[in-house]
């Protein structure tokens, strides 16, 4: 069976996805910042997870090293998940901040892609990148999200048509999920109340299913597919009434 | 006196558009990491009687962003910020450098977001100021070849998206330009082929459309009606801009490659 590389595997999605397919691969990596121990990865063999903080401007080589060190020369399924987010007035967000949404959520992903490339071309492999809903709608309180999440469609729309044949590349836009994501993006219980979003296992699940097919782009969720629909194909209806909103 | 600033205004749309601008009697600070040609641009504004200086500075170093505003906030309020300064790096994805794939990120997404959360924070922006950011026709196709620069530019565009929705309620205007391919020096040293540089629109009439379209308080322009069916096409039938990109642009560029 497959060799699976999921980053951003030690909380949330990124965690349900590792879960989901670890009765099913032959291989699976683990990327994660946090050391082995901290992470709620008991079941899984220390062996498995690679450790390194993505927002690194070399990490990506770290990861082709710790790979080839373990004789780990091709992959069937990259999954870019690792992510962090922001919430706030654009002008509270930091210089550092910013920059370093930038590098977990974008650049990371460009950079793992590049360096994996010969590894997914020897098994005609696949990248998944885990954008969000947000990249189709305005996101006022947190616009540098919601612009890595849309460069990262970008990237993937124009890099599928380069590897056409050699490599499948595939969005994923989830809606919002019960994580500590939202928690960790500065976001406080009484704004939004996380708990009535879907859990983890059911969201990872679906994101699996939709890996399975060959769908270039895929929204989870049909609440969320009518969304990012209205987002992209009614855009300044949503505008307005979003712009409306906030004053 | 009202006053522009425009990043990479010493050559191609953002030379145009300081020339469109000072027109308009506005006066001019132009951002540009080319000191020479700077000087020219500086030069040729003030001869034809205009108010012109520029601020030499790399876009991608964090410690000229912070310079930059710390000479605007010196400076008169903004009434309009132009976001001009773009730059790519062709060829396929698997093997144009990966240093120079960075810069694409750095100049064309990272600092104009670390811009305007400069500016807006400063408070150097006039109540009624227009924002303008300059994406790319790629936002409604694909553009293989470049898939760094796209992601640059759709992240760009995605982010003004936000940006109008957020600082609308401060009348603070945003406009998103989705320009096709201009005749400048940009496009030619980026694209495969040369040949039918006559049908690129010149820079000065991008220019004007911008300007026109930023006094009238517009929030998109996709400049042409050619581009605009391109880029309904990119939307309805994706398949097929995407097919088209690919003969006219990266089975040319891996062709000289
Ligand atoms: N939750 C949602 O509502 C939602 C909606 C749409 C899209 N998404 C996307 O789904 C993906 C997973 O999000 P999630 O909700 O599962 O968030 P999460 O629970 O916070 O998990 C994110 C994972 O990424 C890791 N990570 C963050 N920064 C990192 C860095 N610098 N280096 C290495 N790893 C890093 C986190 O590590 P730590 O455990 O150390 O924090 C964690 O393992 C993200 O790309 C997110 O943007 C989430």
């Amino acid at each position: 069976m497959d060799t699976i590389l999921i980053t951003g595997a030690t909380d949330g999605l990124g965690l349900a996805l590792a879960h989901y397919y670890r009765p099913t691969a032959k291989r699976l990596i683990l990327v994660g910042r946090r050391a082995f121990q901290d992470v709620p990865l008991t079941e899984f063999d220390p062996n498995t997870y690679c450790r390194i903080d993505l927002a690194q401007a070399n990490g990506a080589e770290v990861i082709d090293n710790w790979l080839e060190a373990r004789n780990i020369r091709h992959l069937d399924l990259l999954i870019h998940n690792a992510g962090t987010g922001y919430y706030g007035a654009i002008d509270q967000q930091s210089w550092a901040d910013i920059e370093q949404l930038v590098a977990v959520n974008l650049w990371a992903p460009i950079a793992l892609t590049r360096q994996l490339l010969p590894c997914l071309q020897k098994r005609r492999g696949k990248v998944v990148f885990i954008s969000s809903v947000a990249a189709m709608l305005p996101a006022p309180d947190y616009a540098v999200y919601g612009a890595t999440k849309a460069a990262l469609d970008g990237f993937a729309r124009s890099l599928r048509v380069e590897l056409k044949g050699s490599i499948d590349i595939q969005v994923i836009h989830p809606g919002a999920a019960r994580t500590g994501m939202h928690a960790k993006s500065g976001i406080s219980r009484e704004t939004m109340d996380w708990e009535r979003f879907p859990p983890t296992e059911k969201v990872a699940k679906k994101i699996a299913k939709a890996i399975a097919t060959k769908k270039p782009s895929v929204t989870i969720g049909a609440g969320n597919s009518l969304l990012g629909f209205a987002g992209l194909y009614l855009g300044r209806v949503i505008d307005r009434f979003m712009q409306r909103r906030q004053r | 006196m009202k006053h522009c600033v425009i990043t990479g205004a010493a050559d191609g749309i953002g030379q145009a558009l300081a020339q469109r601008y000072a027109q308009a009697d506005y006066t001019i600070t132009g951002i540009d990491i080319d000191a020479e040609q700077a000087e020219q641009t500086q030069s040729i504004l003030q001869e034809a009687g205009h108010n012109a200086s520029f601020i030499i500075a790399n876009l991608a170093e964090q410690g000229d962003l912070g310079r930059i505003v710390g000479k605007l906030e010196a400076g008169p309020k903004i009434d309009t910020f132009i976001h001009n300064a773009g730059i790519n790096a062709v060829g396929p994805f698997a093997t144009v450098p990966l240093s120079e794939q960075r810069s694409v990120v750095e100049i064309n997404l990272l600092a104009p977001m670390m811009l305007t959360a400069g500016l807006i924070k400063q408070q150097v922006l006039n109540p009624n100021c227009s924002l303008i950011f300059i994406s790319s026709l790629s936002r409604f196709v694909s553009y293989p070849g470049a898939a760094v620069y796209a992601a640059s530019k759709d992240g760009l565009a995605a982010y003004a998206r936000s940006i109008a929705v957020a600082v609308g309620r401060d009348d603070i205007h945003t406009l998103t330009v989705y320009p096709g391919p201009t005749r400048t020096a940009h496009a030619r040293r980026y694209s495969p082929d040369n040949r039918n540089e006559k049908k690129r629109m010149p820079p000065e009439v991008l220019a004007d459309k911008i300007y026109q379209a930023a006094i009238a308080r517009q929030t998109i322009i996709i400049p042409t009606v050619r581009h605009r069916l391109f880029a309904l096409a990119g939307l309805v039938f994706p398949r097929l801009t995407e097919w088209a990109m690919k003969k006219t642009i990266f089975d040319k560029l891996q062709g000289d490659g």
